[in-house]
């Protein structure tokens, strides 16, 4: 094993929080490692943007923040293709690299800035090949300018799903159909809303913009759909729903996108043993963090939309914000200091935050919800367990998430729970007549993800050491 | 074969086979494809190098790289 870096700062994950939380810290004279395990720095919402023949077609103004990011945050020692697999309370952070070495490093701060996933859907049909979460498809889009071939409807609910279907329009695609699962908003709602849409104007404009383009492209559009499920025989053929009417339709595809809103990719803090909140209005959970985001353990930040979706702007202020209050703690600035810089972005979060409500009433979870599952649906990819199998380990007594894995193996695959844990807390929620805030999920443990043994021996000293 | 810029190896194979050739799941025995593209599914595990279970959608696509489809005469 490599000697231990000691940096003053160690952030995991190269969106927009943690880039900007780098260039923040660099600029203020700590010394900063960053990593993300994916093979390019972004993130989800500046997927692409290090390419150096660029194709901007889709994706303009979002392109140059993101490049001006990633150039901010040149200063710190940059790893990608790099994993995190297993975190220590005091920071010290062992990783691997995607040429097979082991190394640790041992920051004054940590700060996890892992961003959003897809909320997992698990509806009928939903493992055939053939299915992606539309998040997937925008960012083959943006990283490798591809979408898979085939005729393409787009399933569930979520800003995100509108904005793909605009993005694959601007490609040069043409879906057959989008299936929107939102539930129609009451007027009351809507207007009780209104006003903290009204906070961010600009985001509320995109939003009216986007809806104007789709209308004008004459995609199909089918809203108010219910009871969506994918079939076919070993791939995708089509989709199927019952629409505003009443009437079953099917229309027919070879790609489905689904979505049905994002969630806090929240692994390592649940690694680690962060105290965690349920969010009602998202419907998920999130690490606790103090307004500059520290969470239960000290030294240890989180920043961005893995402590509750706030969105690409936001996380980058949030970035900021940790890199501050860090940078004070670690005596570069002082106490006066901290806050004269922090006031501008904090005004400017607030302004973000204030138009998340909006969001979460025009979007709550659709699909996603497992409770109703039809007993045949599959909830755990990996181990291939229905909620049909999970009912009956709960009635045979296994009520909560971990005894639910020797039950039925369920969480036990490679994801580790990645996709399932929601669904699984759903079911058992809806089974006792509990809450999922009360289930909660089942313990997560190091190594984040499954690593061949070798690399684990080499480390394994430093680790009992 | 040619790659582009920034091709993962699940990007890469998305556009080469098709979906239900992808790979095939030791557990049900069904095909399954790359579904998340952000390192959560684990539904694009692929061979590399002599190194199974990788996940495509995180490695960049190399020249010379061998890459092996987990499925049976792959």
């Amino acid at each position: 094993m490599t000697p231990v870096s000691e940096p003053d700062l160690l952030i995991i994950g190269g969106g927009a929080a943690g880039l900007s939380a780098a260039a923040t810290a660099d600029g203020l004279g700590l010394t900063v490692e960053l990593l993300d395990e994916r093979s390019a720095l972004g993130g989800n919402l500046y997927a692409g943007v290090g390419k150096r023949a660029d194709d901007d077609r889709a994706f303009g103004p979002d392109q140059v923040r993101g490049r001006a990011l990633l150039a901010g945050a040149a200063g710190a020692t940059r790893s990608s293709s790099t994993f995190a697999w297993r975190i220590e309370r005091d920071g010290r952070t062992f990783v691997a690299d995607g040429a097979g070495g082991v190394r640790s490093i041992a920051p004054r701060r940590l700060l996890i800035a892992t961003g959003a996933m897809e909320r997992p859907v698990p509806i009928p049909g939903a493992m055939l090949p053939g299915v992606m979460y539309a998040g997937a498809a925008q960012l083959l889009l943006k990283s490798a300018a591809s979408v898979p071939a085939g005729r393409c409807v787009l399933v569930g609910s979520g800003p995100l799903l509108l904005l793909v279907a605009t993005q694959l329009l601007a490609f040069g695609v043409r879906p057959a159909g989008i299936v929107e699962t939102k539930p129609r908003t009451s007027l009351q709602a809507f207007l009780s809303h209104l006003p903290s849409a009204l906070n961010a104007p600009g985001l509320l404009a995109r939003g009216i913009r986007l809806l104007g383009k789709l209308k004008a492209s004459g995609v199909p559009f089918h809203r108010g759909a219910i009871r969506a499920s994918i079939a076919g025989r070993d791939r995708v053929e089509r989709v199927e729903f019952t629409d505003a009417e009443g009437r079953r339709q099917s229309i027919e595809a070879e790609l489905v996108l689904l979505h049905d809103g994002i969630i806090p990719n929240d692994h390592v803090t649940r690694q680690l043993g962060c105290r965690e909140r349920w969010n009602e209005a998202q419907h998920c959970f999130q690490p606790e963090t103090d307004p500059w985001g520290e969470t239960s353990l000290p030294g240890v930040f989180a920043a961005g939309d893995c402590t509750g979706i706030g969105g690409g702007r936001a996380a980058e202020l949030a970035g900021t914000l940790a890199a501050l209050e860090i940078a004070r703690q670690l005596g570069r600035i002082a106490e006066g200091e901290r806050d004269r810089q922090a006031e501008r972005p904090r005004r400017a979060l607030r302004r973000q935050h204030s138009f998340r409500p909006f969001l979460e009433m025009q979007f709550p979870p659709s699909i996603a919800l497992a409770g109703d599952a039809a007993s045949d649906t599959v909830l755990c990819r990996c181990e291939d367990v229905t909620a049909g199998e999970i009912r009956l380990a709960v009635a045979q007594g296994a009520t909560g998430p971990d005894q639910l894995k020797s039950f039925t193996r369920c969480g036990m695959g490679p994801c580790q729970g990645r996709s399932c844990s929601m669904a699984v807390a759903e079911i058992i929620a809806k089974e006792t007549g509990s809450t999922v805030e009360a289930i909660g999920r089942h313990e997560i443990r190091s190594p984040l993800k499954p690593l061949p043994l070798g690399q684990i021996a080499t480390a394994e000293a430093e680790v009992v050491r | 074969m040619i790659a582009r810029e920034q091709d993962t190896v699940a990007s890469f194979l998305l556009r080469t086979v098709d979906p239900d050739r992808y790979r095939q799941s030791v557990v049900s025995a069904q095909s399954h494809a790359p579904l998340c593209m952000m390192g959560v599914c684990f539904e694009c595990l692929v061979e590399i190098d002599g190194q199974k279970n990788q996940q495509g959608c995180l490695v960049r696509v190399r020249s010379g790289m061998r890459i092996k489809r987990q499925i049976p005469e792959g």
